[in-house]
């Protein structure tokens, strides 16, 4: 199932292309978050978050004071930062977020709590809030797995407390355990022979009272739109395949935009992704900015660059293959038909923050690409996958030897084979 | 060294008559490990309850032996080995710790395999039972890590067993033991996470693994690969091709806790209901 990868804006203008959310805490304050819960609000305004999930994003919690996100995670218990309490009679969110800014930065710490304790208040405080805001799901806080001397202890510790937790505040909706892992760990490795993989599975599937695994990948700064390390590729499908073929666990995977959808081969139930570049990837310290209309192409499984190479695959013989028509794509499509241009056609024109219509563009092809990967039973799913990831690379393939196309302009044909790449090297590991 | 041929007279002194009627059970080791009634005091007086004392070989034994005492500690399971008291004695002037468990009565399982395989309701019950104790420990999360034959005690008739000597288990927020380079454990029965790998976070798949070597060799009457750690590993030969007698669904699940990746073996909860499923409907 597609869900949306929930920031700052809850809204999504055809709700019906998201079976649900997952909203992330580095995206919106606490208080907020529970402002926005409201029935009303949740019937009306978010009808895909009828399905809802938080992710505490524990994972944060080491980020410096400089990043833009530690203002909206500090306003969390887990995270130990007092806050001000909010009384919407005397103060906008802004004017609180505003006067509390300062506080909230100075006292964030930058490190995770490491004895028992502190361990235990703050996973008792995140399942809470989540229960508050009746999510689907808890989503386990669990630190950044970011180095293998480490050996998964903390985390296991994190595991431990929330069995704890859930005990304790009689929990009896399903349990997912956080995996926020670097690709630095996976990165330049064989992640068949890495230990630290089987480590996580080997913990996460022998804790009975984890229903399912909330997937996370951190990736560099220079990361594009489509996640493109193999290691870190194959490891996401590795840890789905053991934890859902083995140990029987539901997956979620985010933050790996429509590989998530690739990743539903190896028993991922649920993928959420976004129309922004935050939404797409996990990297420390991004921000939501104003950002550029993106062309998303699902037989390339990745973005043709609106300002020009759109134009010139629209010329070519491949249009039919790669400018999938959608709802918000159809008026541009026609505009290209009858020898306009992409700047012709207001809702596309090349330029900060008109994004509107290359987001539902995106939304409707994750749907689309959902439906299409989720109609296969699990047995034939595998194969379907491999075929879709080999077309993509042909089409990519072709595009890339196009000299009219302009490179570097966000047009993406490079992941492609990356991915088919990991996709048969865990088909080879896995035996399907 | 303890001299497993030591004086019990003596021997009973030096535990001031603490315990007493000790009668040698087995040696080996890590030390001597004897039948004995337990006093209420060095007078003799009322002889409360029936023992298992063992006395560990030497300094060497002690980390070893206080890995087994806070193992034990705060454990009441009819599957596992209940700690009655710990402590040390001076013989010889050497110290040696003790430790001394609620009597099992019955044979261990090594030795009733020396006259021939069990039947495949007594290995159903025998798998029923360890793995009844695996769940219990792994909810203090401690591994046992050496579950073998040696250190399974089955009963008189063969309907249940108890799973004995922790003193290799590891807690998972302890650093591992090793000696030597080698992780703790008996060569032929390590999983091959525990023997690849470096021996830290084990989980309770570990022991299901051990635990389905011990059941193929208790079907068979003898260890699958002769004791061979490596061909154990490499082999991986279906039970059912090992012992083509074996009823298909012990076969089936005896082969499913040995499967080379932890998280596709069973939980041991799981494994302690299919089993004792089976043990109900098996002659």
């Amino acid at each position: 199932m597609f869900f949306h990868c929930t920031k700052y804006h809850f809204k999504l203008e055809r709700p019906q292309m998201a079976s649900g959310g997952i909203i992330s805490a580095s995206g919106i304050p606490s208080v907020q978050i529970l402002q926005r819960n409201k029935k009303v609000l949740l019937s009306k305004t978010y009808p895909h978050l009828a399905h809802r999930y938080l992710d505490p994003q524990l994972y944060l919690g080491r980020l410096p004071r400089t990043s833009k996100a530690v203002v909206n995670l500090a306003t969390y218990p887990w995270f130990g930062v007092a806050n001000q309490p909010f009384h919407s009679s005397q103060l906008t969110f802004k004017e609180w977020k505003q006067a509390n800014k300062n506080d909230l930065i100075n006292n964030w710490t930058g490190t995770v709590p490491t004895n028992d304790n502190d361990i235990l208040q703050a996973v008792l405080s995140c399942i809470g809030f989540q229960l508050t805001m009746g999510v689907d799901g808890i989503i386990l806080p669990s630190p950044l797995t970011n180095t293998l001397a480490g050996n998964y202890d903390l985390e296991g510790k994190y595991l431990d407390a929330a069995e704890e937790a859930c005990k304790r505040l009689a929990v009896t909706i399903p349990v997912f355990a956080s995996v926020a892992f670097s690709d630095q760990l996976v990165r330049g490795t064989d992640p068949i022979a890495n230990s630290l993989l089987s480590t996580i599975t080997a913990q996460i599937a022998a804790r009975s009272f984890v229903n399912g695994a909330y997937l996370v990948v951190e990736q560099p700064e220079n990361s594009g739109h489509c996640y493109n390390c193999e290691e870190g590729c194959l490891s996401l499908l590795m840890l789905t395949d053991d934890l859902s073929r083995g140990a029987r666990k539901t997956i979620i995977c985010n933050y790996a935009g429509t590989f998530g959808a690739i990743t539903m081969a190896a028993g991922t139930s649920i993928w959420a992704s976004g129309h922004y570049l935050s939404q797409r990837r996990l990297v420390l310290g991004d921000s939501d900015g104003r950002a550029y209309p993106r062309f998303y192409s699902k037989g390339m499984l990745g973005d043709v660059g609106v300002e020009k190479n759109v134009q010139v695959v629209h010329s070519g013989t491949l249009r039919g293959a790669i400018l999938d028509k959608t709802i918000d794509s159809t008026p541009l499509l026609a505009a290209l038909a009858s020898g306009s241009s992409v700047d012709l056609v207001p809702a596309w024109r090349y330029r900060q923050g008109n994004v509107s219509a290359g987001a539902g563009h995106y939304y409707e092809l994750c749907k689309s690409i959902d439906d299409t990967i989720g109609q296969y039973t699990p047995a034939s799913r595998v194969d379907a996958v491999e075929k879709l990831l080999e077309h993509a690379v042909k089409l990519s393939g072709s595009v890339s030897r196009d000299r009219n196309i302009e490179r570097g302009k966000h047009t993406d044909i490079d992941h492609q084979q990356v991915w088919l790449n990991a996709f048969k090297k865990w088909r080879g590991y896995s035996g399907l | 060294m303890l001299d497993p041929k030591l004086d019990l007279g003596e021997l009973e002194v030096s535990l001031e008559n603490r315990y007493v009627e000790l009668q040698s059970l087995r040696a080996g080791g890590q030390g001597v490990v004897f039948s004995a009634k337990r006093t209420l005091n060095s007078r003799r007086e009322a002889v409360d309850d029936h023992v298992a004392l063992k006395i560990h070989s030497g300094a060497t034994e002690n980390v070893r032996v206080d890995r087994e005492i806070a193992a034990l500690h705060g454990f009441d399971h009819p599957c596992l080995a209940s700690l009655v008291e710990h402590g040390t004695l001076s013989l010889n002037g050497e110290q040696y710790r003790y430790v001394a468990w609620r009597f099992i009565h019955g044979t261990a399982l090594d030795e009733r395999l020396k006259g021939g395989p069990i039947s495949a309701k007594a290995v159903a019950c025998v798998g029923r039972d360890v793995a009844r104790a695996i769940d219990h420990i792994w909810q203090k999360r401690i591994v046992h890590r050496d579950i073998n034959p040696k250190n399974i005690m089955l009963s008189p008739r063969e309907d249940s067993a108890v799973l004995i000597d922790l003193g290799v288990a590891r807690f998972l927020d302890l650093r591992v033991l090793t000696a030597a380079g080698r992780t703790w454990g008996t060569p032929g029965y390590f999983s091959p996470e525990q023997w690849y790998g470096p021996g830290e976070n084990l989980t309770c798949h570990s022991d299901v693994f051990t635990l389905g070597v011990s059941l193929q060799e208790a079907l068979l009457g003898r260890h699958p690969t002769l004791g061979d750690q490596q061909t154990l590993l490499n082999s991986r030969t279906p039970t059912s091709t090992l012992c083509p007698t074996a009823p298909a669904a012990l076969a089936a699940i005896i082969d499913s806790c040995l499967h080379p990746r932890p998280v596709f073996r069973p939980m041991p909860s799981a494994l302690a209901s299919d089993l004792a499923r089976l043990a109900a409907e098996l002659l």
